[in-house]
């Protein structure tokens, strides 16, 4: 009687051959557009009518804060207000791989509905690839909305909105009103980069650095698309408002009036830089509202000093900056949402009403309906009178003249950014001098725009 | 019931019988299945491995030869053919991390296996605590890499580390500043590579100098070799079959190192210690450059894959393995 046999090469080449053709399969997807560009954004989705009931549906809802500081009880308060619309909320981390995370969750079909985008390129990125809807028309047929759909606040893309900003942040500096006492310095209501670091050095003393970063020149100059130039087309490092901040920033470091970068690294403290401020180790700190939480939080950061509060330093020689700070946290609706009603309902309730749950998260709405004394109140907690100079908070966190921009150039933006902290990261050690990180930023972000060109 | 001594000639012949013949005996035959029967028990496997290795990685493959971005799904996917790895050609932060990645390689790899063997044979000695030893030599291969990483950043530190307390104590006024420091960022990490590294290649040449005939050791005493003799004739040439899979997977491992890099230094200072594998993950996960990525990740696999081929290639030549 024969023996039958399948040899083993046989069956091996079947299991490669088999593979490659799933393989190609699986990156092929529909075979036909494999060649094909990523799809136009306007028009994909231009004017469509919101799907479903806006009372009714089944939400899911994907944000990087986690539910336990406000989200949770804006769902709670959403549930009891909409009964019909049931909402889940995932929290993503808002790093490279949690919004990778998110993104592959998308196409993988993943049920969806809301999505939280913490980065204006990649905001950009989905809008480009059609992820999400098109909300222009139904923003602006919204009276309630109308600061929101001004350009100086909110993110267009291909002249479009697919994302509205829940949290106006802005920056500002504070200050560590005990140890700038004792200097015998008075807080100033305005004041110059050049002002700021005589400030500082003036606090750098007794182990206590006076600030904990430098403050910005590049982009209260020129805006937020300051790292590109007019078209788009190149990097603008070789600005003389880019060599002004660096400079600035060397020159800091070297005479020890900002925290040494040696310690930020080692400490990990580009993560929890509220450690240095709250320890008195560092007696100004360059931040906004969301940092406001670790300051009433006295179990985790014991402190016996008042917080006080002084606006972003202005450049030497300019007049009107824009602050660093963004209208950001940005809420879409994704494309594939069967519920794109009731989302849309979610969405204005958290643009709304809802925003007042995350006052706990030190985040300020975009849209503040409540009066600036109720949101002061709200986000510095019951302990305002003994942790802040209430009075200062409410001058600097809402001062209405404050200019803010919204980037639109993004071509190469994630290298350029990270190209960006690598290299402060060595001006700020000392390994390499202001000019050379104005020739390899600028040859750095050509390349990083070549390669999205 | 007595025991029935049999001549060990026959029993070795019996077995050969049955090894080598196993369709001689015609009842044994009859009872075969045919062999599509195997193939269907190991379906399930060859399935497992089809959907979660051979499909990422002729996928990934693909993916090498195309531009993609993740976020425009499978229909943003874009076939440009060898382009990614043309411009891999003219990337001079690839070409860096590929330099460091092959200095990490070379460095750690031979460190790593010299000092487990010293380990081991010191480990196979009759000391008091042995097995505590060998748990606690082994332990750092286990621990999670962010526990071992929170140790060693702690230590690493340039102003309250205990590495640079105890060279100032010992008069060096300007220690290094270890992972802040452009040119000792990736000889930190090294070390640190080497030492999780070093217990569990002592493990490995402990089981293999245990399973080392002894009477060896003990004809060549009798002939009178001394220590260093013995180990050049008899202990290396046992252990070189050990040697060189130690060898070919640290290779492989080191040659993969991310997890230390994205948790200690993020590739810096500046791009002090940005290795391969870091590179891909920026192109990939950072920027968005999945085609890129791939193209990073493929080309690595070829450099391993030359390596893994000459270094077996040697080993079959010298007939360690048929």
């Amino acid at each position: 009687m024969a023996v039958h046999k399948l040899p083993r090469r046989s069956v091996l080449l079947g299991m490669a051959g088999a593979a490659a053709a799933l393989g190609t399969a699986a990156v092929a997807g529909c075979g036909s557009t494999i060649s094909t560009s990523g799809p136009k954004s306007s028009g994909l989705n231009a004017g469509a009518a919101l799907a479903g009931s806006a009372d009714a549906g089944v939400l899911n809802v994907w944000g990087g804060v986690p539910a336990a500081n406000g989200p949770q009880k804006l769902l709670d308060e959403f549930q009891a207000k909409y009964p019909k619309i049931k909402v889940s909320y995932t929290q993503f981390v808002n790093d490279p791989n949690g919004n990778v995370k998110l993104d592959t969750a998308l196409q993988g079909g993943a049920k969806i509905d809301v999505l939280f985008t913490y980065s204006f390129d990649l905001m950009a990125q989905r809008a480009k690839s059609g992820q999400l809807l098109d909300l222009t028309d139904t923003v602006k047929a919204d009276s309630s909305l109308t600061k929101l759909s001004r350009p100086s606040y909110t993110p267009v893309y291909d002249g479009r909105i697919y994302s509205l900003p829940t949290v106006a942040e802005i920056n500002f500096v504070v200050l560590n009103k005990k140890i700038v006492q004792a200097a015998g310095l008075t807080i100033p209501d305005k004041w110059t980069t050049s002002e700021f670091r005589t400030f500082a050095q003036k606090l750098s003393k007794n182990g206590v650095y006076g600030s904990f970063n430098y403050p910005p020149v590049a982009i209260p100059t020129l805006g937020p698309d300051a790292r590109y130039n007019a078209d788009g087309t190149k990097a603008n490092f070789t600005h003389p408002a880019w060599r002004k901040e660096v400079e600035l920033g060397y020159a800091m470091a070297k005479e020890k009036s900002i925290f040494p970068m040696d310690q930020i690294i080692s400490q990990q403290l580009s993560a929890y830089s509220q450690n240095a401020f709250l320890s008195g180790k560092a007696a100004l700190w360059i931040t906004a509202p969301f940092s406001l939480r670790f300051v009433n939080d006295v179990t985790n950061y014991p402190h016996d000093f008042v917080t006080t509060f002084a606006p972003l330093p202005t450049p030497d020689g300019v007049s009107d900056p824009y602050n660093t700070g963004l209208y950001g946290n940005l809420i879409s609706i994704a494309k594939s949402s069967e519920y794109s009603a009731a989302a849309w309902t979610f969405v204005k309730y958290w643009l709304t009403d809802g925003a007042k749950a995350l006052y706990v998260a030190g985040k300020v709405p975009a849209l503040q309906t409540d009066s600036d004394d109720a949101v002061a109140s709200a986000l510095l907690g019951s302990n305002a009178a003994k942790l802040y100079d209430v009075d200062a908070f409410k001058k600097v966190a809402f001062d209405k003249t404050v200019k803010y921009g919204v980037p639109t150039k993004f071509k190469g933006a994630a290298e350029m950014s990270n190209a960006m902290t690598q290299q402060t990261q060595q001006l700020l050690l000392g390994q390499i001098t202001p000019d050379q990180w104005v020739t390899n930023m600028q040859s750095q972000g050509d390349a990083a725009i070549a390669k999205d060109a | 019931m007595p025991r029935v001594r049999r001549d060990p000639s026959q029993l070795m012949t019996a077995d050969v019988v049955s090894v080598e013949d196993p369709l001689a005996n015609p009842r044994t035959h009859r009872r075969r299945h045919p062999p599509w029967i195997a193939y269907a028990f190991l379906a399930p496997n060859i399935l497992g491995v089809l959907a979660f290795t051979l499909v990422p990685l002729v996928g990934g493959v693909l993916i090498s030869f195309t531009k993609w971005d993740v976020v425009s799904g499978l229909q943003g996917i874009r076939w440009v053919g060898l382009a990614n790895f043309a411009n891999l050609l003219h990337d001079a932060s690839f070409g860096h991390a590929l330099v460091r990645t092959l200095l990490f390689v070379l460095i750690t790899v031979p460190v790593t296996v010299l000092l487990g063997l010293a380990l081991a044979i010191a480990l196979n000695q009759p000391i008091p605590g042995q097995g505590a030893l060998r748990a606690i030599f082994f332990l750092p291969y286990v621990v999670n890499i962010i526990a071992i990483g929170t140790v060693w950043l702690i230590m690493y530190n340039p102003q309250s580390g205990l590495i640079n307390r105890t060279l100032r104590a010992f008069g060096i006024s300007s220690p290094p500043g270890w992972l802040i420091d452009q040119w000792w960022a990736l000889p930190s990490l090294m070390l640190i590579s080497i030492w999780a590294g070093i217990g569990y290649v002592a493990v490995i040449y402990l089981a293999a100098l245990q399973d080392m005939p002894i009477d060896l050791h003990e004809a060549a005493m009798v002939d009178g070799a001394g220590i260093w003799t013995r180990f050049r004739t008899i202990t290396w040439p046992a252990l070189l079959p050990t040697t060189m899979f130690l060898v070919i997977t640290n290779m492989i491992s080191s040659s993969q190192g991310f997890g230390m890099i994205a948790f200690l230094t993020q590739g810096g200072p500046g791009s002090a210690s940005t290795t391969a594998s870091y590179y891909m993950y920026q192109n990939g996960f950072m920027y968005y450059r999945f085609g890129y990525a791939a193209a990073v990740g493929f080309t690595m696999f070829l450099g391993v894959f030359v390596f893994t081929s000459i270094l077996w290639r040697w080993q079959r030549d010298r007939g360690l393995y048929a």
